[in-house]
């Protein structure tokens, strides 16, 4: 790869830099610094109100940012439909609340984006979709409604439909929060193995098992800041912050 | 039966006995019966003599209604085609008549799911001009047909399929733009649907007959069928754009933001994911719409166009008749109720259909 001007940013998957974000006269993000390098997983976690949702948010620019940069696969964010379509298409998402299409079924879920936006053939979309589909599990369900299947079934659904669009990136908002518990474990293993496979990942979640596993780092937020950032080990061994400790104990009990 | 066996829920009772008992179970219950049963016969009876037994159908001549007391049909057999297609020329009518099929006919074959394709658009957009065509001649050896000859069923179709058909995607658009980002947008979508909706349809049709011809000088105005035509749209369509927006609140924001983090665009999102959920929210408000702008078609006789109303009131001026005019006014009434109770059934069919499909 040739580039005019290298910057150090350059092969980052993803790079904010003094990010700000209001919601009227609320400051939801204050100056929020992170990089994260092709490959890396990253774990935000943090008290409610803190800003990562808003942060994850502004990633793939569901949410349009007030001051700073966004940049997504060297793709800086800016308020054009084009550009935005393909930061949306590097970086795929996975919601709390699944937001499956109950009109389509599970396989035209999948389908829907990658053959109308022109990315593949119906046919090359469906095989996909299904290998997907085998992947998480579900591909008994492809033909089926949504509203048939399991939550913990329609969150592996999501991941599949974000996948169908060959991201380089994967974020995830609090996907296991909306669960019965028995079906948070399945939801964490397809996350699990996804990263095992390479995916760079951004998930916004409470799950600390999840973290020590597969985190390289471990992000807190409070207050629209990153009050910390470090490996999972130290992190939960030696939080350097007095409010991580407060979090962290809140957890824990 | 074994004794574990769980009975099922209980069933409703049905059969002659239990009928029985619920109309004469109690002494209230047998006064109630028998007072709902005499006010239907004393209602239905003389209904029935004055419509069938006392009716004249045959000879479709005059003199065949001069000496009963019971309904004039042969007015209605004789006077038919008066009805039917106004003034346009007797010896042409094959023409309203063959437009007339094709409109039923093509909205019959528009009702069935397996023809919801592209090639359903191409057709009506290829019947319209073909119709008015047919209608004005004036080209291929037809004769010219003002519109100011047109009259009855087909200017109903004409300007039912028209100001519906294209009231409903410009209501779609008013509806988005309303909930648009773009403030200059927005504005224009609420005053245009604010504007529209306090108006009466009756000021809206004389704006457009006799206002608009004070306004725009004669090579840019359009006749006064079309005038007509577009008023009945615009007001059709502020209506739709209110009921549209409904379904578009009762979605879950989720939903356009699922589709636009996959990477679908603003128009995409809408169609494939939006409009199909919002518009099978809101499909009785919509039926309960269009059939009120089906019937408000028949407003435009004010402005001196003959639709079936006024066609029908054209032909009960004829000297040689006793006026007729229930006669004439039950038949056109079956007119509209075919009309409307076709699409009542047609957009029931559809919410079953949206309601298969959890």
């Amino acid at each position: 790869m040739t580039r005019e001007t290298p910057s150090p940013a350059a092969d980052l998957a993803v790079e904010v830099r003094d990010l700000h974000k209001w919601y009227g006269e609320f400051h939801a993000l204050r100056g929020v610094e992170l990089a994260v390098a092709a490959g890396e997983r990253i774990v935000i976690c943090g008290p409610s109100g803190s800003g990562k949702s808003t942060l994850i948010r502004c990633i793939n620019q569901l949410e349009r940012h007030h001051a700073g940069v966004v940049r997504v696969d060297g793709l800086e964010a800016t308020a054009e439909p084009r550009r935005l379509e393909a930061i949306r298409r590097a970086a795929g998402m996975v919601f709390q609340s699944f937001n499956l299409f109950p009109h389509l079924t599970v396989l035209e879920n999948c389908t829907l984006a990658p053959v109308r936006t022109g990315v593949a053939t119906r046919a090359e979309a469906e095989a996909h979709a299904m290998a997907l589909l085998g992947r998480v599990r579900v591909a008994d369900q492809a033909h089926k409604r949504p509203g048939q299947l399991s939550g913990g079934q329609q969150q592996r659904v999501a991941i599949a439909r974000a996948l169908c669009m060959r991201p380089k990136i994967m974020l995830f908002d609090e996907p296991t929060s909306a669960l019965d518990p028995e079906m948070v474990k399945e939801v964490l293993d397809t996350m699990i193995e996804l990263a095992g496979e390479g995916m760079t990942m951004l998930a916004v979640t409470h799950e600390m098992g999840f973290a020590r596993q597969v985190a390289d780092r471990v992000v807190f937020m409070d207050q629209g800041q990153i009050v910390e950032s470090a490996p999972p080990g130290d992190f939960f061994a030696h939080p350097r912050h007095e409010r991580t400790r407060a979090f962290l104990g809140q957890l824990l009990h | 039966m074994t004794a574990v066996a769980t009975p099922g829920p209980p069933r409703a009772a049905r059969g002659p006995a239990v009928l029985a008992a619920r109309l004469f179970g109690s002494p209230l219950n047998v006064v109630l019966t028998l007072a709902v049963a005499w006010a239907a016969w004393s209602l239905a009876a003389p209904l029935v003599r004055w419509a069938v037994l006392d009716a004249a159908v045959l000879p479709a001549e005059p003199a065949a209604c001069r000496d009963i007391s019971g309904a004039c049909w042969s007015f209605v057999v004789a006077k038919s085609g008066q009805i039917l297609f106004g003034i346009y020329p007797i010896e042409e009518r094959w023409r309203p008549t063959l437009v007339c099929a094709v409109l039923l006919g093509l909205l019959a074959y528009s009702l069935r799911p397996a023809a919801w394709r592209p090639h359903l658009a191409a057709l009506w957009a290829a019947a319209l001009p073909g119709v008015l065509l047919l209608m004005f001649g004036g080209v291929a050896g037809l004769s010219y047909v003002a519109t100011t000859m047109w009259g009855g069923l087909p200017v109903t179709l004409i300007l039912t399929v028209t100001a519906i058909g294209g009231a409903f995607p410009l209501a779609i658009l008013l509806a988005l733009g309303r909930r648009a980002d773009l403030p200059v947008i927005r504005t224009l979508c609420v005053l245009f649907i604010e504007v529209t909706r306090a108006m009466p349809l009756l000021s809206l049709l004389f704006i457009a007959s006799i206002m608009l011809p004070l306004l725009l000088p004669e090579p840019l105005l359009p006749d006064k069928f079309f005038r007509a035509m577009i008023a009945l749209l615009l007001f059709a369509a502020a209506y739709l754009a209110e009921v549209i927006r409904g379904g578009l609140q009762a979605l879950p924001p989720g939903q356009a933001e699922a589709a636009r983090a996959l990477g679908l665009g603003y128009w995409r999102t809408q169609r494939f994911v939006v409009l199909p959920q919002a518009l099978a929210l809101v499909i009785p408000s919509l039926t309960n719409t269009i059939i009120v702008m089906i019937k408000n078609t028949s407003l435009v006789l004010v402005v001196g166009l003959f639709d079936l109303i006024s066609s029908g009131r054209a032909a009960l001026a004829d000297p040689e008749w006793s006026s007729p005019a229930m006669e004439t006014y039950i038949f056109i009434a079956s007119v509209y109720f075919a009309l409307c109770f076709g699409f009542g059934r047609f957009a029931r069919a559809l919410e079953r259909r949206a309601e298969a499909t959890p």
